[in-house]
């Protein structure tokens, strides 16, 4: 039976389950002892003589933690059950290079381990092996991250829809669906171009059926944002979005930056919350964000932080199992070599995130099993 | 030999057949025309791109506090790795010696390396270029003796009271035998074996630290004896398996990426009995019949640097701005210099997903109309700091992104081909360019609107360079 366009586009007749996942990555290393402030450490204050929040400015989250007073937003946020934050996020024997460290988190791999394929492209090899269309994890970028790289299927990368729509029509006069040759890398460029201009048509589609209103700021993260939840409220049939934002690397005059990106991250995640919410769509959303290391405890001589370890990760959903502050305060008493220790292995958070909020195979996908937490 | 089998051997024994050098074959036979391809890389020439005298300066500054101060000698080092960045790249797209250039690409691949000093890089880089086609053993001990791998793999901390085993792992695994021809025992006796490989930081040489080395017996492959390193080396090349991993890589870089798994352990035998001479090995390949078997030709997907390279040298483009040359790098997924870790980058369909497919095939496009580029960096890049000047340049234009400012002399293309038909030109630019997978003029819905030679070839390069085809070599 035929189905006019406009009705087979507001259906979701075809959602995997419905749920979906948005992983924001702050790249360059987010200090996350500034952003997650132990106010009433006397040894965060003494090794941040210049840099330390002071405890009347942290906007208090209980008895020790307490928000970059950058971040009301994002307190907002909290105070609604919406955020669980989770210390000590690292892995054995941590790597400071920044591509070495994002390549772990990205790849899920050990630290002395070197994999070519991301967690979520092996979520897409598990689940998405017969998938016409490659929507199912979309990031808003240029060119694809590692993560977002599988076995045998990849992620989309696009930055906005019209553009990326109106380069597939460019690319149209070349695109030949079915092409089969006894060439088979020649028959796999065909396949992603078939597949690319596809997913281009529906998106393109999907994507005119719904303009969101809400208030994002004018910056790139809240841009990217904005396209996310037009895509989720419009029904695309994505079940991970992947946005990143970049500036974290603060060795040099830390606090102005610093807070500047974490009131960006903050208020575009409130302003997207509050659009999903209000089209109805928060209940199938989960947000993840992370940075591949946080930074060392004590400040350097530049006013800035170097390359650390262990960090704290954010996670945002109104189906958390323990909103607010999930584990122990980092033990700033106990360092290894001047950095945290970590005591959640990062790949506990996603093999939970795969088998809780993707109803995927987490042991597979990660290639052993990891402990899942009680998050979500 | 054929017009297919000369552009077949030019892909993969350098960056493919200019138009001029199609013209320039006719007649010659494959072992000429080898012979030539070796001859012309007998002439390799150093890289030279960065001085250390500049580079010393520059570190020496950066130890100072002053956090300004700081910020302009850092940017003065990242501005000496793009310098190294481009001139390498210039290099590969302007050198005869292509042969010895596509060897030091692979050796470059194979021992991916990274380091904050341009210096040391490029010392490793000669030592490849140096040995490219020369003995692996001799290649093997200059990689593993080189500043910048003692570095990058840590040795510099290998100690005999605290031995660092990164660097005997990664020998091992990736440089020499692969997984499973070698026991977690073995890789901690051989760390032991290279305690105290180092370099001299004044003269930039190997330097053995005695008093680090642990002089006990170390067991290494069923063996015991007081072992060192250079002993531990000898032994691995000893193994076959050696041979056998280095003709694997080699097979599918320069071959296809499905292995023949008899054609390699012919190939790995004869080069484990020739003491591993690697032009020896390379001019068996490149004279054997079963290379050109139609299976092996127009079948690799280009790396971005080949796509680069040989686009640049089929067009004769040179090129104004080094950032842009870094962009089209950064946004393809192939940065020189800049693996992503020491098993360097993966091949094949690995390059290949939606959005790099959409840029590689407008890449044609935007150098032949010099058009701006759309495409955004990513937000990592600037914790890269060659992609921090690329990004500043691109603010400080507004959003008015790249363009990839290339120079090519139309004329000079124009010359080698026949405007007498239109059918006729097609046939002729469509196999110059695609080789074997080439596609006829009858076969092919192609007008051509334009009414002067240069813009009729202009407009035929555009749409045959956007085809899947142009893609693979």
């Amino acid at each position: 039976m035929m189905i006019p366009g406009f009705l087979r586009a507001s259906g979701s007749l075809v959602s995997t389950n419905g749920k979906k996942l948005v992983i924001v990555q702050l790249s360059g290393g987010n200090d996350g002892l500034n952003t997650i402030i132990p106010y009433r450490n006397d040894i965060y204050y003494k090794s941040r003589p210049s840099l330390a929040i002071k405890e009347d400015k942290v906007i208090k989250l209980n008895d020790e933690l307490g928000m970059n007073d950058a971040m009301p937003a994002m307190k907002e946020l909290y105070d609604q059950g919406l955020v669980t934050v989770i210390n000590n996020v690292g892995y054995p024997n941590p790597d400071r290079s920044h591509f070495r460290s994002m390549d772990i988190w990205q790849t899920a791999s050990d630290s002395r381990e070197y994999i070519t394929t991301g967690w979520i492209g092996r979520y897409l090899d598990a689940t998405c092996a017969g998938c016409a269309k490659s929507i199912n994890a979309i990031e808003i970028d240029d060119s694809l991250s590692l993560a977002m790289k599988g076995e045998s299927i990849n992620g989309l990368a696009l930055h906005d829809v019209g553009l990326f729509y109106n380069m597939m029509k460019d690319a149209q006069p070349f695109n030949k669906p079915g092409f089969n040759s006894s060439n088979d890398n020649l028959n796999y460029l065909y396949k992603t171009l078939a597949e690319t201009s596809s997913s281009a048509d529906y998106l393109h589609e999907k994507y005119n059926l719904f303009r969101s209103k809400a208030g994002y700021a004018n910056n790139a993260f809240a841009k990217d944002l904005k396209t996310i939840a037009e895509l989720i409220i419009s029904g695309a049939e994505t079940s991970v979005f992947y946005t990143s934002m970049g500036g974290f690397d603060t060795h040099v005059n830390q606090q102005g930056a610093q807070a500047n990106h974490l009131r960006e991250v903050s208020e575009g995640l409130r302003t997207f919350v509050g659009d999903l919410k209000a089209n109805n769509r928060l209940e199938e959303v989960t947000v993840f964000v992370f940075s591949e290391f946080g930074r060392r405890v004590a400040q350097n001589a530049s006013n800035g932080t170097d390359h650390g370890t262990a960090n704290n990760v954010f996670l945002i959903s109104s189906h958390l199992k323990k909103a607010g502050v999930f584990n122990e305060t980092p033990d700033l008493a106990q360092l290894d070599n001047g950095d945290l220790i970590h005591r959640i292995d990062f790949r506990q958070i996603y093999a939970t995130l795969l088998n809780k909020c993707l109803n995927a195979n987490d042991e597979l996908i990660l290639g052993r099993k990891f402990d899942q937490l009680q998050i979500c | 030999m054929q017009q297919i089998e000369f552009q077949h051997l030019m892909n993969r024994a350098g960056f493919g057949a200019t138009p001029g050098e199609l013209t320039a074959f006719a007649g010659k036979s494959r072992t000429e025309v080898v012979n030539s391809i070796f001859s012309k890389s007998a002439d390799n020439t150093d890289l030279i791109a960065v001085k250390r005298s500049e580079v010393d300066d520059i570190l020496a500054e950066l130890k100072e506090k002053d956090p300004d101060t700081k910020k302009m000698y850092r940017k003065m080092l990242e501005e000496k790795k793009v310098d190294l960045n481009v001139t390498w790249l210039r290099k590969i797209i302007n050198s005869p010696a292509q042969l010895n250039e596509k060897m030091t690409f692979f050796w470059h691949c194979h021992f991916a390396c990274r380091d904050d000093n341009p210096v040391l890089i490029q010392m490793l880089n000669n030592d490849m270029r140096d040995n490219a086609l020369g003995n692996f053993r001799n290649l093997l001990m200059a990689v593993a003796q080189s500043p910048a791998m003692l570095k990058f793999l840590n040795n510099q901390q290998n100690k005999k009271d605290a031995p660092n085993e990164n660097f005997a792992r990664e020998v091992m695994e990736l440089f020499t035998l692969g997984r499973g021809n070698y026991t977690e025992q073995d890789i901690k006796e051989a760390a032991r074996a290279f305690t105290g490989w180092s370099f001299d930081n004044e003269t930039l040489n190997f330097h053995f630290r005695e008093r680090q080395h642990d002089f006990e017996e170390k067991q290494f492959f069923g063996k015991t004896a007081n072992f060192d390193g250079k002993d531990i080396i000898d032994m691995i090349l000893y193994k076959e398996e050696c041979a056998r991993f280095i003709v694997g890589k080699i097979y599918q870089f320069f071959i296809n990426d499905v292995r023949d798994e008899k054609v390699i352990e012919d190939l790995a035998h004869k080069f484990y009995m020739s003491d591993y001479d690697i032009g020896g090995l390379m001019k068996e390949i490149f004279l054997a019949d079963w290379f050109y078997d139609k299976k092996n030709i127009a079948v690799r997907i280009k790396s971005p640097v080949e796509l680069i390279v040989n686009t640049s040298r089929w067009l004769g483009a040179e090129y104004g701005g080094d950032e842009a040359l870094l962009f089209i790098q950064r946004i393809l997924g192939q940065v020189l210099f800049l693996p992503p870790n020491v098993a360097g980058w993966p091949n094949g369909k690995k390059w290949i997903d939606s959005s790099s497919l959409i840029f590689r095939m407008e890449f044609g496009k935007k150098l032949i109309e010099v058009s701006d580029f759309t495409q955004r960096l990513k937000a990592d890049d600037d914790t890269d700091p060659n992609m921090a000047r690329v990004k500043e340049k691109m603010a400080a234009k507004k959003g008015k992104l790249y363009e990839l400012d290339a120079k090519i002399n139309w004329d000079l293309v124009c010359a080698h081909f026949n405007f007498s038909s239109d059918e006729k030109l097609y046939n002729q630019v469509s196999s110059a360019l695609l080789s074997a997978n080439n596609v006829s003029y009858a076969n092919e819905n192609y007008g051509f609107n334009e009414a002067d030679n240069s813009a009729k070839l202009k407009g035929l390069l555009i749409h045959l360079m956007s085809k899947p085809e142009f893609q693979l070599c």
